[in-house]
């Protein structure tokens, strides 16, 4: 499939979803600061609800353009997943890194920890934006890229 | 074995860093230039019957003198004369390129062009005929590829031959208009009376261009004068017969060899429909989104730095910790048990225990340079920068101060406007460097658990915004001027070399080792003697020196919270700041961690991580801000702005956070 009308608007429903759920976990990850409930997998983090947000409102900036047919405008979700990517990576690396302060170095502070301590709905999320990434890269060098001269 | 110097020479942004990494591999010496303190990096390589010394020159597009690493690059190439010179031209971006290596011919040094990022130029659909473009130049010319490694050898063989005179050059004569050329002609005749070192033609045409340093040289020389006045009537001359500065029409005639020989040896498969730097750069770079994604990768670091990296750390501690405990059972005298236990372990060690958290900042600024985000960086803030009165170049200086604050007011001297540099190292060493990361993430452990991060992202931002706003007081009250104007170019994104990534971290993070292996080691040694003299008294006991040093100190800090065991470290902290860790770790014993927690209110902690990151400027950063500015008077005026910054605003944080927690 070429990277056409119909490719960017299947872009702009994705980036719509994963725009607003990055979206909707900034605000709860920042709103849970400031309550005494937690929320399944949301953890309460005001920087790194920030970093949600703005995740979220780099997918959501690029949607008017993609459904205008803006194919400059993938620049968008691609530098949300790449980003969205980053953090994926960054918590998974936190993860195996309190486990290591609890399986190997027995920490007292890791007592009791397990690895739903340190699981963050980012890491679930953050693998469906680097296949998002991975498809949009390659769409991109494959249809995208160069025209030749004819 | 023979010994070859060859000087690496480039635009900026060509992947300069990466080939010499490539060529020199680990083998590589870092100093400083003659006579200033921009970096001068060497590195060796084995070749053949060879011995190949590498000299990386500062990234440079003219031998102009606008800069100081311009000054160095042409000095260099010019006064010192290396073997040979290797022009790393960027093919993908050839027609900027080549104005150097003309400039570069025009000396008559013998030049070999590493035509690198061969693989991006194919992939844009740019076909280079490399052997019609070197007969053009008259120079050999080798297609490289940097990061893969690709021409590395082959570079080397013609080196070699070229060093041996095995290849003939036959560089062309860029002909410059009628006017121009008879100027030449006849101030390149004068020329060769007093000089038979530099080529008279090239001496000529920056006498021309009224290139400032090489008009000093002359002058220098007996007889200059003359020639120098001489020059400056043909200046007069070809404005009036051209209406037009000799600079530009020199520039304009280049630039027209340039085009000409592109539209001969390029050719182009393609049509550029999207470049993936451009699609990211529209985002990168938004006026909205810029600065928030800019604020999230910093987070991104901070992470990396501090919560992947606590299992290794937490690793060391416990092993000092059960060093400790080992020397502690060892029957030897108690002085040297003391030494080593309450000296080296506790002192010594507890600023070792942060030697990860220091290679994993360096390891994750290299990836973010290596990829081409920090150009972005410059571009986001240069629209902040510019109100707050600092130039967009400072925002380099001010990235690097995150590193180190010494290469970060070296890296001043790129600005041209002395108003500019000046504004850019005054504000400097308010941004916290990699010394003040381990104190603060002491701190921030002992007083924020799972917040530490934050309290610790929070110093850095506020270091930022100090920097901005002291930047508009001095250039609103000493420093006042127009802001000069600011061009920069933004490289293509490209993925990181493993390689390049490893050399950039190995060689900032051996220097946080060094220093500690020398100047904390040093004040190690005597802050045990001040702890444990005179002979008999308790180790750090009131009556032993430290104790009667620290109370002193002690009645200046005690508004805020503060007892002479902190005194005397922020007082030592002054040499080096991770020396902080270092005293407190002596004078408290192994459980300084839990002592600092019982003795000081989180909102306490949090001034006092205030204080660490505005208070002065460490022993090396002021001698380097004497060297750099050449004057007493803006040395001390950092120390005392700083330290009374520190004092208003730890004052200040403690209540403030005291209202919050």
């Amino acid at each position: 499939m070429n990277v056409d009308a119909g490719y960017l608007k299947k872009i702009a429903v994705v980036s719509i979803v994963l725009g607003s759920t990055y979206l909707a976990i900034g605000i709860m990850e920042i709103a849970s600061m400031f309550t005494q409930y937690g929320i399944f997998l949301i953890s309460a983090d005001i920087i790194g609800g920030f970093v949600s947000i703005t995740i979220g409102l780099t997918y959501l900036f690029g949607i008017r353009g993609l459904l205008r047919g803006n194919k400059r405008d993938l620049g968008f979700p691609l530098a949300a997943s790449i980003l969205a990517a980053l953090y994926f990576s960054i918590y998974s690396l936190i993860l195996l890194a309190d486990a290591a302060e609890c399986y190997i170095l027995k920490n007292e502070d890791y007592s009791g920890w397990t690895p739903m301590h340190s699981l963050r709905i980012e890491i679930l999320i953050g693998a469906i934006a680097i296949i998002i990434a991975v498809e949009i890269w390659r769409r991109i060098k494959k249809d995208m890229f160069f025209k030749k001269i004819s | 074995m023979k010994e070859i110097v060859v000087a690496v020479i480039g635009n900026p942004n060509v992947g300069k860093s990466t080939l010499f990494n490539e060529l020199t591999g680990a083998k590589q010496y870092i100093g400083n230039w003659p006579g200033v303190t921009v970096e001068k990096k060497e590195g060796e390589k084995i070749f053949g019957d060879y011995k190949i010394r590498f000299v990386d020159l500062p990234g440079t597009y003219g031998l102009g003198a606008s800069s100081i690493d311009e000054r160095i690059a042409r000095d260099y190439i010019v006064f010192e004369k290396p073997d040979v010179i290797v022009n790393i031209v960027d093919a993908s971006n050839l027609d900027r390129n080549l104005y150097l290596t003309l400039e570069l011919i025009e000396t008559g040094a013998r030049v070999v062009i590493a035509l690198n990022m061969m693989d991006i130029a194919e992939s844009k659909g740019i076909n280079i005929d490399v052997d019609a473009l070197s007969k053009e130049l008259g120079v050999p010319i080798v297609p490289t590829i940097a990061t893969k490694g690709v021409g590395i050898d082959e570079l080397c063989s013609v080196i070699i031959k070229v060093a041996e005179g095995k290849i003939r050059y036959r560089p062309p004569k860029v002909k410059y208009p009628d006017t121009i050329e008879k100027a030449i002609m006849e101030i390149s005749g004068l020329l060769s009376r007093i000089t038979k070192d530099i080529n008279t033609r090239w001496l000529a045409i920056k006498l021309l261009m009224q290139d400032k340093g090489i008009v000093e040289y002359i002058e220098g020389i007996e007889g200059g004068e003359e020639i120098v006045s001489v020059a400056r009537s043909y200046v007069e001359k070809i404005r009036s017969e051209l209406g037009e500065d000799p600079l530009f029409v020199i520039a304009e005639a280049r630039y027209g060899v340039i085009s000409e020989m592109m539209q001969r040896v390029v050719s182009r498969a393609y049509v550029e429909a999207v470049d993936i730097s451009d699609l990211l750069d529209r985002v990168l770079t938004h006026k909205i989104l810029g600065l928030p994604i800019f604020f999230a990768i910093l987070w991104s670091v901070f992470l990396f730095t501090f919560n992947v990296a606590a299992p290794i750390v937490d690793g060391i501690d416990l092993l000092f910790g059960w060093m400790g405990e080992i020397i502690g059972s060892w029957d030897i005298n108690p002085l040297l048990k003391s030494f080593l236990v309450d000296g080296v372990i506790s002192g010594f060690g507890s600023v070792l225990v942060f030697v990860p958290n220091i290679f994993f900042l360096f390891l994750a600024m290299a990836i973010l340079e290596d990829v081409g985000y920090m150009s972005r960086v410059a571009f986001n803030l240069d629209r902040i920068m510019r109100k707050f009165g600092l130039h967009g170049k400072s925002v380099i200086p001010m990235v690097l101060g995150f590193g180190c604050n010494i290469p970060g007011i070296m890296s001043a001297r790129t600005i041209e406007s002395e108003e500019d540099r000046l504004t850019t190292i005054l504000v400097n060493p308010l941004i916290p460097c990699s010394a003040r990361l381990p104190v603060l993430i002491m701190i921030a452990s002992i007083f924020f658990g799972r917040y530490a991060p934050l309290a610790v992202f929070s110093m850095y931002v506020l270091g930022i915004f100090l920097a901005l706003f002291m930047a508009i007081l001095i250039r609103k009250i000493i420093l006042r001027g127009v802001v000069s104007p600011f061009v920069m170019e933004l490289p293509p994104y490209r993925l990181p070399s493993t390689k390049t990534v490893t050399i950039h971290m190995w060689n900032r993070g051996s220097k946080f080792l060094k220093k500690a292996g020398y100047i904390i080691f040093s004040a190690t040694v005597i802050i045990w003697a001040l702890a444990a003299l005179p002979p008999g008294v308790e180790f750090g006991g009131p009556e032993s020196y430290a104790s009667i040093l620290g109370r002193l100190i002690e009645p200046i800090l005690r508004p805020l919270g503060y007892n002479w065991q902190i005194a005397v470290a922020l007082f030592f902290g002054f040499i080096a700041k991770e020396v902080f860790i270092d005293v407190l770790g002596m004078l408290m014993g192994e459980d300084h961690e839990a002592q600092l927690g019982a003795m000081l209110s989180p909102a306490q902690a949090y001034g006092l991580m205030v204080f660490v990151v505005v208070y002065v400027p460490c022993l090396a950063s002021l001698a380097t801000i004497k060297s750099e500015t050449g004057s007493w008077k803006w040395t001390i005026f950092v120390c005392l702005y700083e330290l009374i910054l520190a004092f208003i605003l730890a004052f200040a944080f403690t209540g403030l956070v005291g209202l919050i927690i």
